[in-house]
């Protein structure tokens, strides 16, 4: 790739920020090229992203119908699954897939939801009274 | 608390980046493509058994961490590099080398670094940047080589990303190259590095015991996708595939091409330093290979967009087509190089 070939797509995704290519210059020398995005990165990442915010959506509205505890929102929101969360936790998954049950999370003591607070870095509160909302 | 100057330079890569901002800053010039090249950064996996986050273990580099060590083993410098197991000693250590005006390496999980945009921001605990004072307010400094500006990132969230769990979990890691107490004369062994890191670049893109690895591994992707309109029932899941294998090759800092561009850098400054028409040829013909990995990703992008009439055959004779061109350059160099 020549230097004046190296995409500025200006996407999106970037923030207005540049990254960093490597390109052929007019000498024949391989040189460090900023780059503000290529549209092909963007579609890929588009596609993905578009997974993930459509799976937040669907736990969003079963949060609201009461099928979901909000833990279960959070949690993904942090894109982790069961598994990293109990990891992060320190306690056992099937202890974290229990707190997950629309019908337990709500009993959880103070202390659980504290912890769980630290973890996912969302206020008390909110994991609280979470409702389904945006 | 300290704030000296450490001169940021931004680069594709993080860990190659900061391999290369640690060396510079201490006085020995190190470029980025260098400590890449020495290291043996460059690779090749596709593991479809091993999923993360859904999707099949895709990579075009080695395993997080090794290049820099081996950058500093092969050009026999000694290193720091050290894990903890308590976050509060974690912070210690790490403060105590800041106060010593001792730039240090650390590894994070990126998904917590506030500073990066939020689509770059996943659960992967491989991302490498280089802290070196702290504000005021308590808050790092921090120069994160994929970002083009020095950032501040506050305690709180670091100390989050560097002990997080999960694959890869960096437990704190804070590494650095012991230059301090090195004459500035001494010479490094830059010829038998290079040397060492291309010999096992070659090796493993061309022996890896596995078909998942390496040039073997670019040849099985092509198999596979063959073979996706038989296997993978969902359209749908087949476009995710491939868009992360080139989500792996562009969006994360590979400097283009999945590495290949900031390796063919690598071979051209080694091949001018020792003036050698070997390492240069390999570096032009890696560029080439590069421009048709871009190729493929643009190949892959229509795809995504169901722009493409004959993916599961157009995409894979593009990946046989890379994986032989890449042979012949790691068999020439064998031959004729190393």
């Amino acid at each position: 790739m020549k230097v004046r070939e190296v995409p500025q797509d200006q996407s999106p995704s970037y923030q207005g920020g540049n990254k960093v290519c490597y390109a052929v210059n007019d000498r024949h020398q391989i040189v460090k090229t900023p780059t503000s995005g290529w549209n092909v990165e963007e579609t890929v990442k588009d596609l993905a992203w578009k997974v993930i915010e459509d799976d937040l959506e669907r736990t969003r509205s079963q949060v609201r119908e009461g099928r979901l505890s909000p833990l279960v929102f959070f949690m993904k929101m942090r894109q982790m699954d069961p598994k990293l969360l109990a990891l992060n936790m320190g306690i056992s998954t099937w202890r974290v897939r229990w707190h997950l049950r629309p019908r337990v999370f709500p009993k959880l003591s103070e202390d659980w939801l504290r912890r769980y607070s630290d973890c996912l870095e969302i206020p008390v509160e909110t994991l609280r009274t979470y409702r389904g909302g945006k | 608390m300290s704030t000296h100057l450490f001169q940021h330079i931004q680069t594709a890569h993080c860990e190659s980046g900061v391999t290369s901002n640690l060396f510079q800053n201490a006085g020995v010039p190190l470029s980025e493509a260098m400590a890449f090249g020495i290291g043996s950064g460059l690779f090749f996996v596709y593991l479809p058994f091993a999923k993360v986050m859904g999707l099949p273990l895709t990579s075009y580099r080695s395993f997080p961490g090794g290049i820099f060590k081996k950058t500093c083993n092969r050009l026999g410098i000694p290193y720091e590099y050290r894990t903890f197991r308590d976050p509060v000693s974690g912070i210690r250590e790490l403060d105590g080398f800041i106060m010593d005006q001792q730039a240090v390496g650390v590894r994070t999980n990126i998904y917590w670094l506030p500073y990066i945009p939020e689509r770059f921001r996943f659960q992967f605990n491989g991302h490498n940047l280089v802290v070196f004072g702290k504000t005021a307010e308590e808050a790092y400094l921090v120069s994160d080589p994929v970002v083009d500006q020095v950032m501040v990132c506050p305690s709180r969230a670091m100390t989050k990303a560097r002990f997080a769990k999960g694959i890869l979990a960096p437990k704190g890691l804070i590494f650095f190259p012991k230059l301090k107490d090195r004459a500035v004369t001494d010479a490094l062994p830059l010829e038998l590095a290079i040397r060492k890191g291309i010999k096992e670049t070659v090796h493993r893109m061309l022996y890896a015991p596995l078909p998942f690895f390496g040039v073997k591994g670019i040849v099985y992707l092509s198999r596979q996708m063959r073979k996706w309109p038989t296997k993978i029932p969902k359209l749908e899941t087949r476009k995710l595939y491939l868009a992360n294998v080139v989500r792996m090759q562009e969006e994360i800092g590979t400097g283009g091409a999945g590495f290949r561009y900031l390796y063919a850098a690598f071979l051209q400054e080694a091949g001018e330093l020792l003036k050698n028409p070997v390492l240069l040829e390999a570096s032009e013909r890696m560029t080439q290979v590069g421009n048709i990995w871009r190729e493929f990703a643009t190949y892959s992008a229509k795809f995504c967009k169901d722009r493409l009439d004959r993916p599961y055959t157009d995409i894979p004779d593009l990946l046989l087509e890379i994986a032989d061109l890449e042979k012949q350059i790691y068999l020439d160099l064998r031959r004729r190089y190393l």
